[in-house]
């Protein structure tokens, strides 16, 4: 079923050079435009099905807010469609219009009267809302006490009393500590398996990978890319670089982002073991040595090289780069070919990982980008020699267990 | 095509009703929370308003009714004047201010827009009739209880919150856009309570002729 489809989605706002202006366009039929329109979102189009969830990542401004507000209907758009199916929730910035000098509790009937609870069906819902934020004897004090986490818990409880056909959770979560966030992410993740389709704005690449099918990434208001979390975000990333030369190239299911300069390119990734030259699967713990070749393709004052090894999710396990071991390399010549060589244990719980690589000119990949390559090699872990243990990482303990009585 | 959008808005009104009431209660605990006297404030300020008038035109300007000679008539005449324009004024200044009041929600949650007029007009009747019903009470106790006329004032209490809540609404808009609109507003209520005959007789205005008949 199709929850929400948006037909070429577009939001311009006037801006009138002074107030008498508006005043003269309302009042003047001679004087039609006095006013500025900035677009800020232009010909955004995309459909959800019941049980998708979408991550919306952009930068600041790129429109983002703007969209969800129109989906949720606060805002007309200024052309284009949108239609909706079904009930919608919406979790919007921090708060859902709490009045701080009311109760918790108050408070929650308020706000679930405002998205369309019955009052009848709130009251039964109402322990479920007070366990679930976990805010203890804060629930019936006045809301101007509150910190911004528990108001976060108290409007994500209300928000989600219900389970609605489509959710959109705008950056909200962030305020909330690790223990709140798993549990909202667990409750979103039951919504969603039973068919709420889901859009979440976050600035987090874990929280969009793990619970995403999908992500659109906006920029100055219109659609760049819209595809799997991983490629989507990549790209983001490579474009926070302030780069304009992004490649994407797709095999089998994943896309591979580069992006950079071209003042130097890795030319090949291996991974070799005591066994293997070129692994695609390492024993955990297993001592290995990640070989990076590099081109230069430019005179170069500085050149850095650097990896990061991430899960399957995207999160670093480990990055490091030639700045902070102190290893800088140059100046290189136009042509020369480099090898660096990481000799390391592959202290990694079983999983599949990649290896981002990274040429820069200095210490992060924002300052002198020449060459940003994420998933440049995947490989696996496998665990047939070590104990069984869980977790992506390997700190074997030694156990000592004493009898105290 | 008028009449189904109204039939529309209505009908998302009467959905609404339980967050219009929960509203309406809610503002009331919010304006006497804190308060000691609470409620009885909504008395208090028009009574001393009504002692106010009634000591400085019926006992200091020797203010009497034409043709009335009663010792409570011109109270009794300022009363129905002040209740009425009561009810007129904080409709509609409420409602002129309550787009922006509402800001907050409005940026956020969406819903039936029409409730924050409903909810003006719900606090507005209610704070009508608390008065009015002490008004009541003191007309059985001087012993002037119109009768059957009252009925009459059902129709005429409609057209006015009607009137009020639809003047109030359309400055409401445009102040959101002008925040003159606002202040201009408060001043032509000072002058309208004075062109209208509440506190003096409707028959002085026909004698000054030149001044426009507001009722």
């Amino acid at each position: 079923m199709r929850v929400v489809a948006l037909e070429r989605v577009g939001k311009a706002f006037r801006s009138y050079p002074s107030r008498w202006a508006r005043l003269r366009e309302w009042l003047d039929p001679r004087a039609l435009d006095c006013h500025d329109k900035t677009w800020v979102l232009r010909d955004v189009s995309f459909a959800l099905e019941a049980g998708e969830a979408l991550g919306l990542v952009g930068m600041n401004g790129a429109g983002k807010s703007t969209l969800l507000k129109i989906i949720t209907g606060i805002t007309q758009p200024s052309e284009g469609s949108v239609q909706l199916a079904g009930r919608l929730s919406a979790l919007l910035e921090l708060g859902m219009g709490f009045h701080p000098d009311f109760t918790g509790r108050q408070n929650a009937f308020n706000a679930g009267q405002l998205i369309g609870i019955p009052l009848a069906r709130l009251e039964a819902l109402m322990p479920e809302i007070e366990r679930f934020a976990e805010i203890g004897e804060y629930f019936d004090q006045p809301v101007r006490v509150y910190s911004s986490g528990m108001q976060m818990r108290l409007a994500f409880s209300v928000a989600t009393a219900e389970r609605p056909d489509l959710l959109i959770v705008d950056e909200a979560l962030s305020v909330g500590d690790a223990y709140f966030q798993h549990k909202s992410f667990d409750r979103i993740r039951q919504f969603k398996a039973a068919g709420t389709a889901l859009i979440l704005v976050s600035h987090d690449r874990f929280a969009i990978q793990s619970i995403c099918d999908r992500a659109i990434l906006l920029s100055e208001g219109t659609v760049k890319r819209d595809g799997d979390p991983e490629s989507v975000l990549d790209y983001y990333n490579a474009t926070l670089s302030g780069v304009d030369q992004i490649e994407q190239q797709t095999d089998g299911e994943r896309t591979r982002t580069t992006s950079g300069d071209g003042g130097a390119r890795v030319t090949e990734v291996r991974i070799s073991t005591e066994k293997d030259d070129d692994a695609d699967t390492v024993e955990t713990g297993a001592p290995v040595v990640l070989a990076l070749k590099v081109s230069v393709e430019r005179d170069l004052d500085e050149l850095v090289c650097g990896y990061a090894i991430r899960n399957r999710l995207g999160q670093d396990m480990y990055g490091v780069n030639t700045f902070h071991t102190d290893q800088l390399t140059g100046p290189v010549a136009k042509g020369t070919e480099l090898l660096f060589e990481f000799s390391f244990s592959m202290n990694l719980g079983e999983g599949e990982y990649s290896v981002a690589t990274a040429l820069a000119g200095g210490e992060t990949h924002l300052e002198g980008n020449h060459e940003w390559r994420d998933l440049a090699k995947v490989f696996s872990v496998v665990n047939t020699r070590q104990r069984v243990f869980s977790g992506c990482v390997w700190m074997e303990p030694t156990v000592a267990v004493g009898r105290l009585s | 095509m008028r009449l189904s959008m109204f039939k529309q808005h209505a009908s998302a009104v009467y959905a609404n009703r339980d967050f219009i009431f929960a509203s309406i209660r809610r503002e009331f605990e919010l304006k006497y929370r804190n308060s000691l006297l609470g409620a009885l404030w909504t008395v208090l300020n028009p009574l001393a308003m009504i002692v106010i008038y009634t000591l400085v035109f019926s006992k200091i300007m020797q203010a009497r009714l034409p043709g009335l000679e009663g010792a409570y008539a011109y109270s009794i005449y300022l009363c129905a004047g002040i209740l009425f324009w009561g009810v007129f004024s904080e409709i509609a200044l409420r409602a002129q201010g309550v787009f922006l009041e509402q800001a907050h929600l409005l940026k956020k949650i969406n819903f039936p827009r029409l409730c924050l007029p409903a909810i003006v007009v719900g606090s507005g009747l209610i704070n009508f009739l608390i008065i009015f019903a002490l008004f009541l009470v003191v007309l059985v106790l001087v012993d002037a209880l119109p009768g059957m006329k009252l009925l009459a004032l059902i129709p005429v209490l409609g057209i006015t919150v009607w009137f009020a809540i639809a003047l109030g609404v359309v400055l409401g808009i445009l102040n959101v856009f002008f925040r003159d609109v606002g202040h201009f507003f408060g001043v032509v209520l000072q002058f309208w309570f004075w062109l209208t005959p509440i506190i003096y007789p409707a028959s002085i205005l026909r004698r000054i002729g030149s001044v426009t008949t507001f009722f």
